[in-house]
Order: C-alpha cells, then sequence, then structure tokens
C-alpha cells in the first residue's frame, strides 16, 4: 500500500492532467509560470495558488471599500458627511474597523455545538470568495477559464445557505435559527426568478460560461445593441430590460440586501443568524456579505449589461491592445459593477424592510411570472431567429 | 398596496410599486447631491445666538460689590467675599459661581446697577472633577475673549444710558434755567406793574 505514495512527480502530473476536469483551465495565470518551472503539475499549481491569492485580496480588498463607502453615500443620503476621521476622507475607516474586529474577544457560546459554529463562517467566506475565480473582469482577466461557469458560481452562491442555517442552528438562539430560517426561505425562493433570468441569458447567448456571454454581447448599435438589456421582442416587449430588474430584485433578496434584509432584521432578530458571533467570526460573514454585493453586481453586468463592453468603443480595442487593453476592461467592468452596487447602497437607504409574507408574495405573485413572460418572449425572438437560421 | 384578483389590480399594484420605488429613490438621490448640515465640532461652531446664556463673565472694574446678584439667584449659587477699603476700593477674595447648581437664568443679570454681569457665549461646562465647576469669574480668564460684542454691546449701552443722563441733566438743568427765567420775568412783570 505504501507504494502507492510514492509517486514521482511525473506521474504525480499525469494524475493531476487526468483528474482535473477537462473544463477548468485556468485563465490569465495559465502560461505565467509553465516557462519557468517547465508546465506541468508545479506550473498548474503555481498558477493556481497564484490566481488564488490575487482573488482573495481583491474579494477582500473590496469589502473594505465598500463598507466605508456605504457609510459614506448613506451620511450623504441623510444630509451628513458620514467617516471622514480615519486618513483622507475617512478612507481607512475599515482598516481600523477591522483592527478593532481582530481585537475584539471571540466568545462561543456555551451551549452552541462548537464545531458547526466555527466551521460555519468560513462555509459563507468561502462560498462567496470562491465565486470570483469564475467571475470575467477582461477578455483574459479570468482565473478559472470554466465552460459552465455560470452554473458553478450559481451553485456556490448557495452553498452561502448552508453556512447560513449551519451558523443559525449551531448558535443555540431563537434569533438566530428565525434569522436562518428566514434566510433559507428567502434565498431559495428567489432563486427560482434568478435561475429563470439566468436561463433566459444563457438560451439568447448560447453560452453557459460568462466569458461566452460577454463576447455575444459585443458589436451591434453604437456598440451597445446587442447588450442583453436592449433586447427586446416580439410587439417591442423589452424583456432584456425587464428580465434585467426581475434579476437584480432577485439578487437583491439573495445578498440579503435591504429592502430584503429579513434574516437579519435588528427590529425583530437582534442581527438574525450572526447574533451570537463576535470578532473576526463576525467580520466574516460581513466580508462575505459585501463581497457577495460586488460580486452579484459583476454577475448582472457581465450577463446584461454587456461586461467590459463601452458604447463607442468596438470591442477588438479591448483584444488587440495587450496589458493596457485588458486593464481599461477590467476597470470598465469594475466601474459598471460598482455602479450597481451604489444602487443596492441607494435602495437601502431609500425602501423600507418589508415583510416576510411580502417578501415571498413579491417572489412568487410578481416576479416568477414576468420572469416567465421574458423568458418566452426570449425564446420567440433569440430561440426561433436561431433555430431558423 | 391591497390585495386585488382581478388582472387590472394586479397590474396597479405592480406600477404602485414601481413608480413609488422610483420616486422614493429620486428623493434619496436629490438629498444625496444636497450640501451637507454637519458642524465639525472641534474644528467649527455653530453659530451662538445672539442672547445665548453662556458661562457668565464679569467686569470687575465696574463692579461695585452690591451683592444684588447674589441676592437675585434663585438657587444661591452666586458667592461673593470682599472687604471694603478707605477711599471706597474694594477688596476682592471671591466671586465665584457654582455651575453644579446654575441653572443660566439669567436672574443675577437684570438687576445690576451698574451693568457689570453678562451672560457670556461659552457653553463648555466639561470637567474632570465636580469641583472643578466652581469658578471664580475674578480669576478665570476664558470667558472674556469668547464674548468681545456683547462686552462691546454692554459698554455701549452704558455709554448711551451715560449720554441719556448727561441730556437729561442738561434737559433739567435747562427747564431749571427757564422756570428761572420765567419767575424772573414773572418778577419783573410784576415789578412793572
Amino acid at each position: 500500500m505504501s507504494m502507492a505514495f510514492l509517486v514521482t512527480s511525473e506521474t504525480l502530473s499525469n494524475l493531476v492532467q487526468e483528474t482535473v476536469p477537462p473544463y477548468v483551465s485556468h485563465g490569465i495565470f495559465h502560461g505565467i509560470f509553465d516557462e519557468l518551472l517547465g508546465g506541468g503539475l508545479l506550473g498548474t499549481l503555481a498558477s493556481i495558488a497564484l490566481g488564488t491569492m490575487v482573488i482573495a485580496g481583491f474579494a477582500s480588498g473590496l469589502p473594505a471599500f465598500w463598507t466605508w463607502a456605504e457609510r459614506r453615500i448613506a451620511g450623504r443620503i441623510q444630509q451628513r458627511p458620514g467617516p471622514n476621521r480615519v486618513g483622507p476622507f475617512g478612507l481607512l475607516q475599515a482598516i481600523a474597523d477591522g483592527v478593532k474586529l481582530l481585537f475584539k474577544e471571540d466568545i462561543i457560546p456555551a451551549n452552541a455545538s462548537r464545531l458547526l459554529f466555527m466551521l460555519a463562517p468560513g462555509i459563507v467566506l468561502a462560498g462567496t470568495f470562491g465565486t470570483f475565480a469564475m467571475l470575467p473582469l477582461s477578455p483574459n482577466g479570468i482565473v478559472v477559464t470554466a465552460p459552465l461557469g455560470i452554473y458553478i458560481i450559481v451553485s456556490l452562491m448557495a452553498l452561502e445557505v448552508i453556512g447560513v442555517i449551519m451558523a443559525g442552528w449551531a448558535s443555540n438562539n431563537k434569533w438566530s435559527i428565525l434569522g436562518a430560517m428566514r434566510e433559507a426561505a428567502q434565498m431559495v425562493s428567489y432563486e427560482v426568478p434568478m435561475g429563470l433570468c439566468i436561463l433566459l441569458v444563457v438560451l439568447a447567448t448560447g453560452h453557459l460560461d460568462l466569458q461566452g456571454v460577454v463576447q455575444e454581447q459585443e458589436g451591434g448599435f453604437l456598440h451597445v445593441g446587442n447588450w442583453m438589456i436592449f433586447r427586446s421582442g416580439p410587439m417591442l416587449f423589452p424583456w432584456g430590460l425587464v428580465a434585467f430588474v426581475v434579476f437584480y430584485i432577485s439578487l437583491l433578496a439573495n445578498t440579503k440586501r435591504a429592502p430584503f434584509d429579513l434574516p437579519e432584521a435588528e427590529s425583530e432578530l437582534v442581527s438574525g443568524y450572526h447574533t451570537e458571533y463576535s470578532g473576526m467570526r463576525f467580520s466574516f460573514f460581513f466580508l462575505a456579505e459585501y463581497a457577495a454585493m460586488f460580486l452579484v453586481s459583476g454577475l448582472a453586468v457581465c450577463m446584461f449589461l454587456g461586461g467590459w463592453n463601452l458604447p463607442f468603443v468596438p470591442a477588438t480595442f479591448f483584444r488587440e491592445n495587450g496589458m493596457i487593453g485588458e486593464l481599461l476592461a477590467c476597470a470598465v467592468m469594475i466601474l459598471k459593477s460598482f455602479f450597481l452596487v451604489f444602487v443596492m447602497v441607494w435602495l437601502r437607504w431609500t425602501l423600507p424592510r418589508i415583510r416576510v409574507d411580502q417578501v415571498m408574495g413579491l417572489c412568487y405573485k410578481y416576479l416568477t411570472p414576468i420572469a416567465f413572460v421574458c423568458l418566452v418572449a426570449a425564446i420567440l425572438t433569440e430561440g426561433l431567429a436561431e433555430g431558423s437560421s | 398596496m391591497k390585495a386585488q384578483s382581478t388582472i387590472s389590480g394586479y397590474l396597479n399594484n405592480l406600477w404602485a410599486g414601481v413608480s413609488s420605488t422610483l420616486i422614493g429613490m429620486g428623493v434619496t438621490i436629490r438629498y444625496f447631491f444636497s450640501k451637507t448640515v454637519t458642524f465639525q465640532y472641534p474644528e467649527e461652531k455653530m453659530p451662538i445666538a445672539p442672547r445665548y446664556r453662556g458661562i457668565h463673565f464679569l467686569e470687575q472694574d465696574l463692579c461695585i460689590a452690591c451683592r444684588i446678584c447674589e441676592k437675585a439667584c434663585p438657587i444661591d449659587c452666586i458667592e461673593i467675599r470682599f472687604t471694603r477699603q478707605p477711599g471706597n476700593i474694594n477688596q476682592w477674595f471671591e466671586f465665584s459661581l457654582d455651575y453644579n447648581k446654575c441653572m443660566f437664568c439669567e436672574l443675577c443679570v437684570y438687576p445690576c446697577p451698574v451693568v457689570c454681569i453678562h451672560m457670556g457665549k461659552e457653553f463648555n461646562l466639561v470637567k474632570y472633577d465636580r469641583n472643578e465647576l466652581v469658578l471664580d469669574l475674578l480669576t478665570w480668564k476664558g470667558l472674556r475673549g469668547v464674548d468681545e460684542t456683547a462686552i462691546q454691546k454692554s459698554k455701549d449701552d452704558k455709554a448711551k444710558k451715560a449720554l441719556e443722563a448727561v441730556a437729561k441733566k442738561a434737559a433739567r438743568a435747562a427747564a431749571a434755567d427757564k422756570k428761572k427765567a420765567d419767575a424772573e420775568k414773572l418778577e419783573a412783570e410784576n415789578k412793572g406793574d
């Protein structure tokens, strides 16, 4: 038996190449290490490690920025300046908060289920951060090129529910379990309209990976005509726009943003499923929430707003200018996503929290039927057009 | 939103939801681009009302130590200690206000015959110890600089009062003169008769 573990580097490399599914290659970092390390296993592992570090850095930098930005925006909406003391414009506020959370006491309730209690924040964080690997930021700027990218993203986002239910149950607290049950009900329900909108985009573009989806939206009138949001169908029904709105509302519910923040409704449940969490474990939930905000906005941008495409700028501009083009595409993509995150914050400080029955009613009575109508319209225009050609 | 079972009710409901959200977002974005109203306190201070009643300040050289303010105070927070010296000069020991008690009613200011005690604009009563809140207005110099205009105003008032007094005296003198003149005239007339 011990001989089985004594494998040479070469055979291990072959093993990895055989066992790693053929639909997972490794995007922008592929090739950087191939020359240095002579390809094979080490190159693959090094590129995966570098990619992991880059997404982990990116995904944890975003919440740091957006916790500050949300408080600033909230302040402006209420005619006050928001945090402006720590560093220029208060930009270092997130670091100050992070340090504070690090030094806080890490409390585990006596009657909590220790293992699940400690695992839950990690699962929530991993589910959100892992998804960043499949999010294309520029034509080649993707850590893992997966032909089933959208599928993997939706699955990983669903992993968050498991973490939240674990947290709620393991806390041994009524508020926590109520928050977790609400979260589960809400997320499972809103995956229906969200899935329908994703199905619609997949149907119209014929791709399951986000890079393909973005490529399909290149060109057209003023280089915006092919964006999914501007597609319209029989009798000029703007199903692209309607589907985008439905998708965006479902995303709000999926990331537990107001007005769908019932799982952590302060006025009813203290703070929902993370009532018992403190210190770094709490901040993991927090990081995951803010990272998920950017992530779902990026998903919406890729699927409906043409990804890194800009009006009046041909897509070849980003493809043929090497690193500069890639970086510009990345900037466009991030700015578009930031705008959607801004709208999330804007909505949060506009709308009051709605009731549980209203959340469910909105999902099943309004969003799901509307998404179905959009899907039928998409089939009638895109699907039939493709079938006849 | 009322639940309606007809198709038009459903669509009306949908429209109400979308339009009210958009109206609300319009309101918030208008505030987003409006000016903030916050004062960054230690650096900026809010404008203080002209008749704000802050910590008192005393013009010691005007004070005649009549103790009327001490008597006027409804909660006895003023304490004055002095001795009269020959030549009407006062030897001051203490003119203290206990801000643990003081309710800033301004009743000590009105009866002052020489207008030497005023309400200042200093409002910061933060101290580390309760005993530090008993301020001796003779030695405590943090107040006067805050409210130069009030001092000026009180001086102006005093000058005005003095002018008025002078004018009144002059008028009285003039009236007396006239009376005298009238009397003389009358006398002369009487003599003429």
